[in-house]
């Protein structure tokens, strides 16, 4: 328990200005961007790595759960507070350290934005590629413990695939530093890429060694029409066989363009059943071949129309319908819930077919918005939650969707976690054998499990 | 080790478990001081776990190896415990084209899989440096090629892994998607684990379709100095889809060779650059062997340029140094007979430029992780596998 000696303890380490305690302040931290809420004893700004590993003895000391936090946009929960804990909020700890544009690196704190880095490095005609939709707001260290993809993830992939090395403060408060800025020439356990995506339960970061990756001069963005999803899911895979990988290939069902219309007036055909949205980035050379190659591949594959940007305006309106999706679903239903589903890409049409299947089959409303690229589904239930017979019926939906993304080959979160939202379908992906082994793993790491508890791994019940 | 306890369970347990008692006699040659007591060549995967469950049982250690090509780099020697060849797991499980994935068992070699995936103008992008090298193993030593500038290295094209625990039991991670959140990243603590975590039994891969365009350009720089300058602007200072920049010291002078990658349009405007520019024409595939060399330097990109000169000014007493790089990887090679006051000072110029010196298999340049890093490790590793069974004569946990 959080007792008075221990705030006053915590307040000798982060100092007076870094530590909120209040009934109120806490309300405020005891949300992430999900449904769900926790109960925090006290929040600390550390802004040290020194601070954080004393923090973090405490808690260890004291038998104390503790959750690192970012800007707390997880949308599975979890950045959910655990009850009692000490939430280390990470948001003060946000400079860059340091840029070197020819190994074309960035040393960060955890606590700056997806955003900020990207302004910083732009100057050299980098970007750091990871882009989440929450780029604004969410941060390094966030998306580190997340896995964070993107818009721009079709083509070059997500967090994992761009970082390098993590300095560390474990459960325990011990500081460990992982990776490699040169190629590994030793053997060497790395285990930079086990915390990526560990959902802040192996231990809070610190610093993070970025890569960053060249600006390409050329963007292109275009959309097509299909009278059918089957047509767009071929389309898809043959523009990807033909080896054009584009940034952002984004495809929207009926049920979205018929909604997205009707808010903004675009023209679309109502009889539209799927619209594909492409953006491709190079060199202007590159580029020309693959506006080539997606024309063939829209003609073979019977798109009934589409259009190509000329400009930045003409960029803008092409994406305005997706940007749209939310704001034009939401008149529809007080509430909903969208999943992060994913599917091998050959199966990608069949899935989208499948869930439009579901929607009739339950009576309900369920858009479909995937990044098709990557297989990754986005099907968004709509209902009234102050209707318990909706909320029962969609929460039916949704476990059938999950089976039937398992059935398919799939997974069960491609971009938001498992959080506390999805432990209980984890036992449906995973067997009893790689639970306990997981678990197994953990205890290593934190051995109290006092680091982020009750996320990520459900508790393995004995036979 | 014909007669003890574990060999007559595993022959009651398994009928026919091919065993041999030398290495060699499965084509794969260890160097001295390894020795196995006995060589096993599983045929299943249920093969592999009794094995396992049985050296846990009798206390007998267990050594996965592929090809072997790079054991001894990541193991010691040893004179107890038995080879487990992944020679016979070598199918292809699920190959899906339209997903730019293929599922294949661990003893796969790169060769056979790049035969099969050119048929639908896919490859893997990790280029090994010897044909025979199984899939397990370079996803167990997280390997890389020559052109890891623009493929970094074997980790990120696994999506999903079956493997043996150090326990016997089947463990299955990941999947057959590009995104995945859906709890621990287990095989990106496998991969690069040197056969310490587990035996790596299957492996989806992700799996790219062939660029448009592949050219080699050559050129020779007359001397040092110029090496250095074209390195410097090559790298970075033109924007180039450069896959990679290898050169090596001739008798006189120094042949550059840069490996360009990407639409062919693209590769014409890039290739007329860098002739009308530096005087690049174009070249012949066969490149510097970085690997296979006494000593190997690893180094920032932003300091390569400092290290390579460096060792251009120790090189300029003894001839007898052919200094080979790869600049995109930042990595120096050279064989010598040096005296070890050199070396010494190679590694000193080294070590203030944060890079790792290997000679021989050896470290000149010791970059200690710390205490804490290493009790980790163990921890894991005794968490895994509690009886130490899985290669337990490892270089990779340190004390």
């Amino acid at each position: 328990m959080v007792d008075n000696r221990l705030i006053d303890e915590l307040r000798q380490i982060v100092g007076n200005e870094n530590i909120l305690t209040s009934k109120i302040s806490l309300e405020t931290y005891s949300f992430d961007a999900s449904p769900y809420s926790g109960r925090p004893s006290v929040v600390v700004f550390p802004t040290t790595t020194e601070m954080v590993a004393n923090i973090v003895n405490i808690a260890n000391k004291n038998d104390i759960p503790l959750m690192p936090r970012g800007a707390g946009s997880c949308l599975s929960g979890g950045a959910i507070a655990p009850d009692g804990s000490i939430v280390i909020s990470l948001t003060k700890m946000n400079n860059i350290l340091e840029i070197d544009p020819l190994s074309k690196i960035v040393l960060v704190e955890p606590g700056i934005t997806n955003k900020q880095v990207q302004l910083a490095v732009e100057q050299y005609g980098l970007m750091y590629a990871p882009d989440p939709a929450s780029q604004n707001i969410s941060t390094i260290g966030g998306n580190i413990a997340e896995n964070a993809g993107g818009i721009r993830g079709v083509k070059y992939g997500s967090t994992k695939d761009h970082i390098l090395g993590l300095e560390v403060v474990l459960p325990t408060g011990d500081v460990i530093t992982t990776g490699n800025i040169h190629s590994q020439v030793e053997p060497e356990l790395d285990l930079t890429y086990y915390f990526c995506g560990s959902e802040g339960t192996l231990g809070i970061v610190t610093k993070a060694w970025l890569a960053l990756s060249p600006i390409n001069p050329e963007v292109k963005t275009m959309t097509a029409i299909f009278g059918s999803l089957e047509d767009a899911g071929s389309c898809v895979a043959e523009i990807i066989a033909k080896g054009v990988v584009p940034t952002t290939m984004e495809i929207m069902d009926n049920t979205v363009i018929k909604a997205v219309d009707d808010y903004l007036k675009l023209g679309f055909p109502r009889d539209a059943e799927a619209l594909l949205l492409l953006e491709i980035d190079g060199f202007p050379s590159d580029v020309k071949t693959q506006v080539n190659s997606i024309i063939n591949a829209f003609a073979s594959n019977h798109a009934l129309s589409y259009k190509i940007a000329g400009n930045e305006q003409e960029r803008l309106d092409l994406w305005k319908a997706r940007r749209s999706v939310n704001g034009a679903l939401g008149k529809l239903k007080p509430a909903n819930i969208v999943h992060d589903i994913v599917v091998p890409r050959d199966r990608l049409a069949l899935m989208l077919e499948k869930v439009a299947q579901m929607a009739k089959k339950y009576g309900i409303i369920i858009g479909q918005v995937a990044h098709a690229g990557d297989g990754n589904l986005h099907p968004t239930l709509y209902y009234d939650h102050r209707i318990p017979e909706e909320v029962e019926i969609v929460e039916e939906a949704c476990d059938e969707i999950i089976k039937e993304t398992i059935a398919q080959g799939g997974t069960i979160s491609g971009e938001h976690g498992i959080g506390i939202e999805k432990l209980k379908y984890m036992p449906l992906a995973f067997s009893k054998p790689t639970l306990n082994l997981m678990k197994n793993i953990k205890d290593a790491f934190d051995p109290k499990n006092i680091c982020n508890p009750g996320k990520l791994l459900p508790q393995i019940t004995e036979d | 080790m014909e007669n003890t306890e574990f060999l007559r369970s595993l022959r009651a347990e398994v009928n026919n478990i091919s065993t041999a008692i030398n290495p060699s006699d499965l084509d794969i040659n260890l160097e001295q001081n390894y020795n196995p007591q006995l060589v096993l060549t599983p045929n299943s995967i249920g093969e592999i776990v009794s094995i396992v469950k049985l050296a846990n049982k009798y206390g007998v250690p267990v050594y996965p190896i592929g090809s072997g090509s790079k054991f001894s780099k990541g193991i010691s020697p040893f004179d107890e415990g038995v080879l487990v060849s992944l020679k016979n797991l070598n199918k292809v499980i699920e190959y899906r084209p339209d997903n730019m994935s293929i599922e294949v068992e661990g003893g796969l070699p790169i060769n056979e899989l790049q035969r099969m995936l050119a048929k639908d103008n896919i490859f893997f992008p990790i280029d090994a440096s010897n044909d025979l090298q199984t899939i397990g193993g370079l996803i167990a030593t997280n390997a890389f090629g020559r052109k890891k500038y623009m493929y970094k290295t074997t980790r990120f094209y696994v999506m999903g892994m079956e493997f043996i625990s150090p326990q016997g039991e089947i463990i299955k991670v990941g999947g057959r998607t590009i995104k995945n959140v859906s709890s621990y990243d287990v095989h990106q603590l496998l991969a690069g684990s040197w056969g310490t975590l587990g035996i790596i039994t299957k492996a989806t891969l992700r799996v790219k379709p062939v660029p448009e365009k592949g050219i080699v350009l050559g050129y020779v720089a007359k001397n040092g100095n110029e090496l250095l300058k074209v390195i410097d602007s090559i790298l970075y200072k033109e924007k180039l889809s450069l896959a990679s920049l290898t050169f090596e010291q001739l008798d006189s002078g120094f042949l550059i060779k840069l490996e360009l990658e990407g639409f062919a349009e693209t590769l014409k405007l890039q290739q007329e650059l860098l002739q009308c520019k530096y005087g690049f024409s174009e070249s012949s595939y066969g490149f510097a062997d970085i690997d296979n060399a006494h000593g190997i330097i690893a180094l920032p990109l932003k300091s390569y340029l400092k290290g390579l000169g460096k060792l251009l000014e120790h090189n300029s007493g003894d001839k007898d140094i052919k200094i080979r790089g790869n600049a995109t990887s930042g990595l120096l090679s050279f064989n010598t007979n040096a005296s070890r006051d050199m070396l010494q000072n190679i590694a000193d110029s080294i070590n203030t430029l944060q890079g790792t010196f290997v000679f021989g298999n050896h470290s000149l340049t010791e970059k200690n992780r710390g205490l804490a890093y290493n009790h980790l490790i163990r921890n894991i590793k005794n968490k895994m596998d509690p009886n130490h069974i899985l290669v337990p004569a490892s270089k990779v946990m340190r004390e």
